[in-house]
């Protein structure tokens, strides 16, 4: 019913430290209604249970319930907002994709039971050896869409830069890094023990379908995000084009040899995306409050270098390491996962195996793309002159929370070597309900 | 008969869903959902789904759609409204609508498994000797016929009138047995207790497999493994395990719908009824492997209650 | 004789008018309503499966929980919905504009 295995683990604690800023930071968020800020907390919990089961659901049924469990806290959470139509707006349209795709994913999902007899993910393979490819895959096109919303992935992405906007900041960092670790390693976790096998892979072709799948959000989240003046929803556009390089890792787990390594570069992606994502979105709630910016414009962070040295300062290397530029830790991220991807493809016994390359300079030539964005708020920040020269101060406390997260952006790549990938999981066995049909190595999944 | 039901249900609940899609006045549209809803729990009647047909009228028709209708008559000045999109939209709609059907409808004819099965009850070793015949007669060579013991009965006996602890103990004891001799398996059985008529002081406990054999590569039924496995434990003091029975039967796979139809009209076999399934559902969630789901259900419930109350109330407070 | 075919042909209509219903319709309640076709369509489609192709139970209790489940993501919805009227006075998704790139 629920793995407890090294993959949910590793999401596990990502999706709870999200969790654990999000209560911190919304504790005297001026965007929380005081007369619900208990029920908030008590959202805040209950949504990451239902990421928490997503990271381990090994059944059909699990996997629905925990996605669901998840995307009620999300819709409330998304339209907390007081009087303000923007909130409203966000869990509307939030709830309406979000109602539809769970639908459609339960009609495939009740299809994947009927062509495979089972709910358990681990006994699908080999009941799905014996079928017909085309009921499969249509049954695997339905998923998609439910998972693809949750994972903002094109073409099921269009609500996420409106929720991301109007939803309550704190809500909204949270949406975009706990939610979707949630939603990948649930991916993970479904195409791996489900899917895994080199028969089905061949005769489905998903890698193909993910590969695209993949190349579209990249680009269109990165292209989408050129010539966006609000900062918040610059983001979420950055946040799905991130997306798209993460799929990169799911395409990676068609070749058996190399998925251990492919989960563990996703994973490390989450560790590092969590700092650098948080970080950015923490400093632009920051300076969204009424007694600094009171804007999320970024044409109003013109001058900012010189109004609050230390702010400006973090964001530019958030955003740097959002970017991938060296020694941040999105660097090592990207660099891990394109390796992964890379060495899969390699090693890989022609298309059918996962043979992508061009995916990879896909990836590369988007990074170049999002270069523009990203650096046109640093320029904007550093070298524009400001409308009015009044300093802008920082919180003591929200200084000390920029450090917790700013050191790691910093060290994480350097400290964590490829090697050690696997050390905080290590001492986690699969659990029963886990097959080890796929390689011996299952039980640590991020080791080498 | 049942060709006829289904037949009417079809078409109440295929017509009254088109009316939702299409009527222009939304107080219609409900109420053509709440019959094509109420056809689809008449399906769950033909389908052996009692119990799940009950609560889809309670729950869906009765709840669901109330609170639907409320939702109408809140945020709509008139009961005319604009519905539908401007043509532009429904063309290439209705042109995905008429593929998805296409390909779901091939798919659900030609692609998914639709090979009958059929369990014979077969305590004498005749039924399988008769059924081998008139399968040979029918030209049926592809069915594959075996013969398995499809139930495995246990008989507790108790010092006197049983009471409620001393039933639930023994099921426990069962499921520690089977899932002590091996890990996994007890999700493997439907279990299910069963009073004996005119014998307050003993305890029936039913075992039947979940699935066909050969889907987990687990043997069928043995009752003298389950015996030795159960022989030794005895859930309280003042109970005894004193009959393990088997009941045999003969399980036919792979049969097209003509010999299907043939089989099941013989008077000489004796269609095997599966253990009830309101007492199975109930197994199934409050004590078999899906207590876990039904927690997370009860969950999202009272998120769905904490949400709503704060959506609706945070205009109101100031 | 009725088959599985048969039930799943029902399902199936029943999945593309609620699709058809989510893409077409301009109000929300009535997507919603959509959706429950969707829903039914799915169950539908587990119960018949749990009968002709496994026995047991399996798939009726995955259709209890999304019975469930559909109730309390239409109080949600609908609360939702409420809301979204009270502010902008419309249900259109087509017409909730505030946010824009």
């Amino acid at each position: 019913m629920v793995a407890d295995d090294g993959l949910a683990w590793f999401f596990k604690l990502v999706i709870l430290g999200t969790a654990l800023l999000t209560c911190l930071v919304s504790i005297r968020s001026p965007e929380v209604f005081d007369a619900f800020r208990g029920e908030f907390f008590v959202l805040v919990v209950f949504a990451a249970l239902g990421m928490v089961l997503m990271a381990g659901a090994a059944n059909l049924l699990m996997l629905y319930l925990a996605m669901e469990t998840a995307s009620l806290s999300s819709y409330v959470l998304a339209g907390f907002l007081s009087g303000q139509s923007r909130s409203a707006e966000a869990s509307f349209k939030y709830v309406i994709y979000g109602a539809v795709a769970s639908g459609v994913m339960l009609f495939g999902l009740s299809l994947l039971f009927g062509i495979g007899g089972t709910l358990d993910l681990a006994e699908l393979p080999a009941a799905l050896a014996g079928a017909s490819p085309l009921a499969v895959v249509l049954a695997l096109l339905f998923v998609l869409a439910g998972l693809g919303y949750k994972l903002a992935s094109v073409p099921f992405h269009m609500w996420s830069p409106d929720v991301y906007e109007g939803a309550p900041l704190p809500v909204t960092a949270f949406l975009s890094v706990a939610s979707k670790a949630g939603a990948f390693a649930l991916t993970l976790r479904f195409f791996d023990e489900a899917f895994g096998d080199r028969a089905i892979a061949l005769a489905t072709q998903w890698p193909l379908l993910l590969a695209l799948i993949s190349l579209l959000t990249m680009t269109i989240g990165n292209l989408a995000a050129i010539g966006q003046r609000n900062m918040k929803r610059l983001l979420a556009y950055s946040s799905i084009a991130h997306g798209g390089y993460l799929l990169m890792g799911v395409v990676a787990l068609a070749n058996p040899a190399v998925r251990a390594e492919a989960m563990a570069a996703v994973g490390f992606y989450f560790v590092a995306y969590l700092f650098m994502n948080l970080g950015a979105f923490y400093v632009v709630q920051h300076l969204a409050e009424p007694e600094r910016l009171n804007s999320e414009m970024i044409a109003d962070y013109a001058g900012l270098l010189r109004r609050s040295p230390f702010l400006a300062v973090a964001l530019s290397i958030f955003l740097f390491s959002l970017i991938g530029i060296p020694p941040f830790a999105g660097f090592w991220a990207k660099l891990y996962l394109f390796e992964a991807f890379v060495r899969a493809g390699l090693e890989a016994e022609g298309i059918a195996g996962g043979r992508h390359l061009w995916l990879v300079v896909a990836a590369l030539l988007n990074t170049a793309i999002s270069l523009y964005y990203y650096l046109y708020v640093v320029k904007t920040m550093c070298f524009d002159s400001a409308v009015e020269d009044r300093p802008v101060r920082a919180h003591p406390a929200f200084v000390g929370l920029m450090l917790v997260l700013l050191i790691p952006t910093f060290v994480l790549g350097l400290l964590w070597s490829r090697e050690e990938l696997g050390v905080p999981v290590v001492q986690v066995e699969a659990s029963a309900s886990l097959s080890s049909s796929v390689s011996p190595t299952l039980g640590t999944p991020f080791r080498r | 008969m049942e060709a006829v039901v289904f037949y009417l249900l079809a078409g109440v609940a295929v017509v009254f869903a088109g009316v939702v899609v299409t009527t222009r006045n939304v107080v219609h549209a409900a109420f053509a959902l709440m019959v094509s809803l109420g056809a689809v729990a008449g399906f769950y009647v033909l389908l052996d789904a009692d119990f799940l047909a009950v609560i889809q009228l309670l729950v869906y028709v009765g709840g669901i759609l109330v609170l639907v209708l409320f939702g109408v008559m809140m945020t709509s000045g008139r009961l005319i409204m604009q519905l539908r999109a401007p043509v532009g939209q429904l063309l290439p709609a209705t042109f995905v609508g008429l593929i998805l059907l296409g390909f779901l409808l091939h798919v659900g004819r030609s692609e998914l498994p639709n090979n009958r099965t059929l369990v014979f009850e077969d305590s004498d070793g005749e039924t399988a000797r008769r059924v081998a015949r008139l399968l040979r007669e029918l030209g049926a060579e592809s069915a594959r016929l075996q013969s398995e013991t499809a139930r495995v009965v246990l008989t507790f006996q108790g010092a006197g009138p049983l009471r409620p602890e001393a039933v639930r103990d023994a099921r426990r004891a069962v499921e520690r047995g089977l899932q002590a001799a091996r890990p996994s398996s007890s999700r493997l059985y439907v279990i299910q207790v069963q009073e004996v008529w005119g014998a307050p002081e003993r305890l029936q406990i039913a075992l039947e497999r979940k699935g066909t054999p050969a889907s987990d590569g687990m043997a069928p039924l043995d009752p003298s493994r389950i015996a030795e496995i159960l022989q030794p434990l005895s859930p309280r003091e003042d109970l005894r395990l004193i009959a393990v029975q088997g009941l045999r039967a003969v399980r036919v796979q792979g049969l097209s719908e003509a010999v299907y139809r043939r089989l099941r009209e013989d008077p000489a076999l004796r269609v095997l009824t599966p253990l009830s399934t309101t007492a199975g559902l109930g197994d199934a969630l409050m004590l078999g492997e899906f207590l876990l789901p039904f927690e997370v259900a009860g969950l999202i419930l009272l998120v769905a209650l904490m949400g709503a109350a704060i959506i609706a109330r945070k205009g109101i407070t100031p | 004789m009725i088959t599985l075919t048969h039930y799943l042909a029902v399902s199936s209509l029943l999945f593309v008018f609620g699709m058809f219903a989510v893409l077409t319709r301009r109000n929300a309640i009535a997507m919603l309503m959509g959706v429950e076709l969707i829903l039914n369509a799915a169950n539908l489609n587990f119960v018949a499966f749990s009968k002709y192709v496994l026995g047991g139970v399996l798939g009726q209790v995955v259709g209890l929980f999304v019975i469930v489940l559909a109730a309390a993501e239409a109080a949600i919805a609908l609360a939702i919905i409420l809301d979204i009227y009270q502010e902008l006075a419309t249900i259109n998704p087509d017409e909730t504009t505030e946010l824009k790139g």
